[in-house]
């Protein structure tokens, strides 16, 4: 990997790379380039230089330097990605659960690589939001898992930048459900942060986990495996989901040819599987 | 959709601009308060979407907002501001606000609170 030449492009490579262990080479600095250019236009700041200056000066602190850092890493997740699911869980699997439901029945949702806790805390105020409208859901349980620690100890901080925040969240929901720290950062309060569980977890081992769960998302998790990996994490998560369950993967990502344990369902342009 | 986009700053118009390039969406531009309710109340079938910025000489943004709203103007409107204060946000959601973009905001963060109101 080339050193970047240019010497204020490398001055904010190592600014990141400190900051979240992420590198910027000579290879992709066109796209770091892009990207603080960016920053410049959002902060109203006229050039490159100009932001190399106030950074050296100490002018970028605070909810600024956050801003730096995730347009510069390309942070792209965000709350309710993808609408049509959560409006599919909302307007179509919790309901159809309902029904079926034994007395007493918790229901359990898993987020199975919940990264910084963006879809767990989704569905949760989705299950507030629901309760509140008066269904029955009272003990619903939240469990995410994640290989990465990082990603974990993010969602246990349930902490979010001003960037972060806006991205997918309703103004309405953000102020319900979240209060402001000091630092410009948002915080879930702890009426969301309750229901949800979280465990470092590899889906190619999975252990520790007990008991069935109602619900499963596995948005975007196996575009990274081979096939062959694919129907063992699925075959392997297919043993935590009861007959009727359901089993949700991401918008561009499909079970074809991978598993014939589910149904595949669709409710409005939403498709999701259901456990046979 | 055809945006009016309410702001004193020529910058924040500047980078609306840009975010808004080739994104299918047309917009117009008003400079202060009492423009905007001129060109709205012209003809308020020209807009699907108002970005309204709070603090501007004359008409604040909020002053705005009750104005369409006493008009019964039901164009959508999301504030654009530096204002990141929950009870700032929550009194403008009250007024009729649909939505709220704090400022520094990107073009990913514009395009899809324009698109959430679609």
């Amino acid at each position: 990997m080339e050193k970047i030449k240019t010497p204020i492009l490398l001055y904010f490579a190592n600014l990141i790379e400190k900051e979240t262990g992420i590198i910027y080479s000579q290879e992709n600095s066109y796209q770091l380039e892009n990207r603080l250019l960016e920053i410049c236009k959002a902060l109203e700041i006229e050039t490159l230089e100009n932001l190399f200056k106030l950074a050296q000066d100490g002018g970028i602190q605070g909810m600024k330097k956050q801003f730096l850092m995730d347009v510069a890493t390309n942070n792209e997740t965000s709350f309710f990605r993808d609408s049509k699911t959560f409006k599919a869980f909302e307007k179509f699997m919790v309901p159809e659960w309902l029904c079926k439901k034994k007395e007493g029945q918790q229901l359990r949702i898993w987020s199975v690589a919940s990264s910084f806790g963006q879809e767990p805390y989704s569905l949760s105020m989705l299950v507030q939001e629901m309760v509140e409208s008066g269904m029955k859901l009272n003990s619903a349980e939240i469990l995410c898992t994640d290989i990465s620690d990082r990603a974990l100890k993010r969602v246990k901080n349930a902490t979010y930048s001003h960037l972060e925040i806006q991205r997918g969240l309703p103004a309405n929901l953000m102020v319900k459900y979240f209060e402001k720290t000091s630092d410009d950062s948002w915080k879930v309060k702890s009426e969301i942060t309750q229901r949800v569980t979280s465990q470092p977890m590899n889906l190619l081992n999975i252990y520790g986990i007990r008991g069935l769960y109602d619900i499963v998302f596995c948005r975007n998790v196996l575009i990274y495996q081979n096939e062959e990996k694919k129907k063992e994490i699925i075959e392997n998560l297919s043993a935590f989901i009861p007959s009727g369950g359901y089993f949700i993967m991401g918008a561009a990502e499909s079970l074809f040819g991978l598993s014939d344990k589910f149904n595949q369902v669709s409710y409005e342009s939403a498709i999701f599987y259901q456990r046979k | 959709m055809r945006i009016l986009s309410i702001d004193d700053s020529k910058s924040v118009h500047a980078f609306i601009v840009l975010c808004l390039e080739n994104s299918g969406h047309s917009l117009q531009l008003a400079n202060n308060g009492n423009q905007a309710l001129e060109i709205i109340t012209a003809s308020p079938d020209n807009f699907d979407l108002i970005l309204l910025d709070w603090e501007m000489p004359g008409l604040t943004g909020p002053e705005v907002l009750e104005q369409l709203m006493k008009m019964k103007i039901t164009i959508p409107v999301i504030m654009v501001t530096t204002k990141n204060n929950p009870e700032d946000i929550s009194r403008v959601l009250d007024i009729g606000a649909r939505e709220y973009i704090m400022k520094p905001f990107t073009k990913d963060i514009l395009l899809e609170k324009i698109q959430s109101l679609g």
